[in-house]
This record gives structure tokens, C-alpha cells and sequence, in this order.
């Protein structure tokens, strides 16, 4: 752990940089994986985080939680075009 | 389409009708509920992918069930799709039915070997005696604005693999049953969710139409029809063909040109591969005229096998060439530019017109 970049209680956005993290590969600013309100960062400046144990708790909305892109909006069809046509039965 | 999403597991979420067989559900929910039930009569399922444990899922749709049915059963796996579906063939070899999870429909590519050079071939190659039980869900095409490899069209390439069945449901009901259906088959079944019609919600009757049981010889046992396409709307004039988010659409248009007094069949396929030709026949028999849907790119479509099935049945009735209105010769694009890609209601009227206005010379 390099340093935290937010805190509790901060509103992020989704790949917003959050933490500067040092691992056995190289240094990077890790983006949030996710819009929301932080709840709780764990560790501090110098601190190991091992893989699988918890980093930052988020709280979002249950309706975007998780999700790559956005939850469809149910919208009226709108239409341009008009069919015309004589149709015979035969 | 609602934009609330409750827990599948919820009750509230349920309105229970006819003694308790109809109920409410979003796809989403239709799904979870379908996986929990497959978990809970097969102990040989097992699920797995990126996510799917202790999230439940990007999507949620296995939202709960580890905690339900244990973590030997319902698990995370590392971010490696070849090594989520090449772990399948060993189980599927060791006797058990795999239900893996591919997290989003670009991320097959990585898989490609296995499910082309393994799950496809094995039963062939084993010359009967390993099936591959393995139902591989995939939350497929577009329609939610996600990056680049998070939306896809992959049936044609899916469709065109000897060994593979591919089926996409486009109605919470069928999401339902079909996984269900799927999940007892004894070949490999790429299960494509339409991802943007998940939080779509609809009538499930949990009763009106149960598999008869699993067999492991090929043969039938659809006494519920899930193994065929689906009159989605009874039409006089053309018949639409669509499967997936496409065939939501499809119905939104025929309402549009019902205005403009034609009358629209529409056919959902369902079944990717095999393409259920007969129901191809019946309605484009009927109609005369057909115009095939689908968000993928037009050249080597699956558009283009349905247009040669109708055009095989139906050459001597057909009053026009079969239309296809698809998505463009590109990349399948990332969110921004989605909504110029997707086959849009007025693309499909144009479609519906030139049909329409066709003369034979």
C-alpha cells in the first residue's frame, strides 16, 4: 500500500483512481471498479494487502451494483418511418 | 423494462397467481430461480466462473446460491476463460454437468480452443462414450453500453461448431425453462442471455411447461416444445425472424406497422442451432414474406442460413427475397456508438418496406 487517494465517505466514479497500490510486478493507481460512496478503506500507507483480502467497501445503488455499463431505460418506440404497401391476397 | 432490480431471492418481487405457478419475474430472477432448482435435483451441477460465488454474479443471476448450495458446488474462479471452460471438460468426463460462466459474451474468445477443439468434439471423438454435459452461459450482445468485449453477436460463430447447440431466450418464461431444458441435455449447449432485456419482467409459469426427464442418448423428450422456435405474434402479412434482445423489438415494430395495416408475424427462433426449419416454413409459408433481425454483422450471419432454410421451403410462395437487417460489417462497438450498430425500429420498417415493395420483373 503506497497511498490512499479517497477516503470515507467520499462519492467516487467509476475508474476513478483510488489507491496507489506497489505489487511484485510494478506500481499503479488502481481505478474503482465501480461508482459509489466509500464506507471503509482497509490498511494504511506501507500496510500488505494480500490477494483476496478486502480493500475498499462501496456502497451503491442494488440497481447498478457490479454491472459494466448501464441498466436499459424502458422507453416508448419512436418511429420515422411509415409503411406503405399494396398487398394483394392472392 | 423496469430499472428496478430486487433480489431474486425476494418473495415481494413474486406475484403469485393460478395456485402459485404464475409469478412476476425479471429474467434475471427467472434465471437465478431456474439455476437454484437445477442445483437442488441434479447433485452433479456445478457452477462456476468469474465472480459467480460470493458476488452472485455481475448480473446476479447466481445471486445466493453459494451460500444456499456450498462452495463446492457454486464458485469463483480465476480470470482465465480457457481454464473455466477446460475445467469443464474434466468434470463434464468425470460425470458431473458443468454450468460454467462466461462473465460477458467477449470474453468466449479466449475459450475458443476449448469450446471448439474439446466440448464440441469430445463426444464425436470419444465415439459416444464421453458426452459433454455442459451448459456454458453467456450474457450475450448489446444494448447496456458497456465497453469494448462486452458486447457481442457470436451465435453465427457459435451456431457454426458440429457438436455445439445454441439457443438464446428472449422472455423471463423462457429464460426459465429453456436454461432448465438445457441444463439436461447431454450435449454441450451455449446458452446466450440477452444481457439487456435482463431486468425485463414477465409472466413465469413454473409449471405450464416442464422437460420430461434427462436422457443420455440424444433422444427427445420435449413433450413442452422448448426444443423449437416460438410464434411470439400471429401475422398475416411477413413474418419477422429474431432471437434475443431482437425479438422485443421486433414486436415493438409489428405494433408500429399494425398502424400502417400490416399485419407482422413474429417469429422467435429460440434455437440457434438447430435452427428449427419446420416452424420457419410454416410461417413463412403462410405470410409469403420474411425479414430476419439480428444484431450481429450482415456478411456470414446467421441471418443467412435462415433466409437459404425459407428460401429452400417456401422458393415457389415467396412474393420477395428474403431482407435481412443486422448489424454492420464492424467490430460490435462499445456503448456510445451502440445505438447506430443495433438493427433500431426505423432500419427494420425500411427492411419491412422493401420487402413490401417488391415485383418479380
Amino acid at each position: 500500500m503506497l497511498d490512499w487517494l479517497v477516503e470515507p465517505g467520499q462519492q467516487v466514479e467509476r475508474n476513478q483512481a483510488i489507491v496507489e497500490l506497489e505489487t511484485t510486478k510494478s506500481a499503479l493507481e488502481l481505478p474503482s471498479p465501480q461508482a459509489g460512496k466509500v464506507v471503509r478503506i482497509h490498511g494504511a500507507p506501507g500496510d500488505t494487502i494480500n490477494v483476496g483480502e478486502p480493500l475498499i467497501v462501496f456502497e451503491v445503488p442494488d440497481d447498478t451494483a457490479g454491472i459494466v455499463g448501464t441498466v436499459p431505460k424502458d422507453e416508448a418506440p419512436k418511429r420515422r418511418v411509415r409503411l406503405s404497401a399494396v398487398l394483394d391476397e392472392d | 423494462m423496469s430499472e428496478t432490480i430486487t433480489d431474486p431471492r425476494s418473495t415481494e418481487c413474486s406475484t403469485a397467481t393460478d395456485a402459485g405457478s404464475v409469478q412476476q419475474l425479471s429474467m434475471q430472477q427467472a434465471l437465478n430461480r431456474a439455476l437454484d432448482e437445477i442445483l437442488a435435483e441434479n447433485p452433479k451441477t456445478v457452477i462456476f466462473g468469474e465472480d459467480c460465488g460470493r458476488l452472485g454474479g455481475v448480473f446476479r443471476i447466481t445471486d445466493g446460491l453459494q451460500a444456499k448450495h456450498g462452495e463446492d458446488r457454486v464458485f469463483d474462479t480465476p480470470l482465465a476463460e480457457s481454464g473455466i471452460l477446460g475445467m469443464s471438460v474434466g468434470l463434464a468426463m468425470a460425470g458431473f454437468h458443468p454450468i460454467p460462466e462466461v462473465q460477458f459474451d467477449g470474453f468466449a474468445y479466449p475459450a475458443i480452443n476449448q469450446i471448439v477443439c474439446q466440448i464440441a468434439r469430445m463426444n464425436y471423438r470419444s465415439r459416444g462414450t464421453l458426452p459433454m454435459p455442459i451448459t456454458l452461459r453467456v450474457p450475450s450482445f448489446g444494448g447496456i453500453r458497456a465497453p469494448e468485449h462486452h458486447g457481442e453477436s457470436l451465435e453465427a460463430l457459435f451456431a457454426h461448431v458440429p457438436g455445439l447447440k445454441v439457443v438464446s431466450p428472449s422472455t423471463p418464461h423462457d429464460a426459465y425453462h429453456l436454461l432448465k431444458y438445457a441444463a439436461t441435455r447431454p450435449d454441450p449447449v451455449i446458452f446466450m442471455e440477452p444481457k439487456s432485456r435482463y431486468w425485463q419482467k414477465g409472466p413465469v409459469d413454473v409449471a405450464s411447461a416442464v422437460p420430461g426427464p434427462a436422457t443420455h442418448d440424444g433422444g427427445t423428450d420435449d413433450a413442452a416444445g422448448l426444443s423449437g422456435a416460438r410464434v411470439a405474434r400471429e401475422g398475416r402479412h411477413l413474418t419477422l425472424v429474431a432471437w434475443g434482445a431482437m425479438v422485443s423489438r421486433c414486436l415493438q415494430v409489428a405494433e408500429l406497422a399494425a398502424e400502417d395495416g400490416i399485419d407482422i408475424e413474429v417469429l422467435d427462433l429460440r434455437w440457434l442451432k438447430p435452427i428449427d426449419a419446420e416452424a420457419l416454413a410454416r410461417s413463412v409459408g403462410k405470410t409469403r414474406r420474411a425479414v430476419v433481425v439480428h444484431e450481429a454483422p450482415l456478411t456470414s450471419g446467421l441471418g443467412a442460413e435462415v433466409a437459404q432454410l425459407i428460401t429452400q421451403s417456401c422458393f415457389a410462395t415467396l412474393k420477395a427475397p428474403v431482407e435481412r437487417v443486422t448489424g454492420f460489417d464492424v467490430p460490435y462497438p462499445s456503448g456510445d456508438l451502440e445505438d447506430e450498430y443495433i438493427p433500431n425500429i426505423d432500419r427494420i420498417l425500411f427492411g419491412i418496406q422493401r420487402v413490401l415493395e417488391y415485383r418479380r420483373g
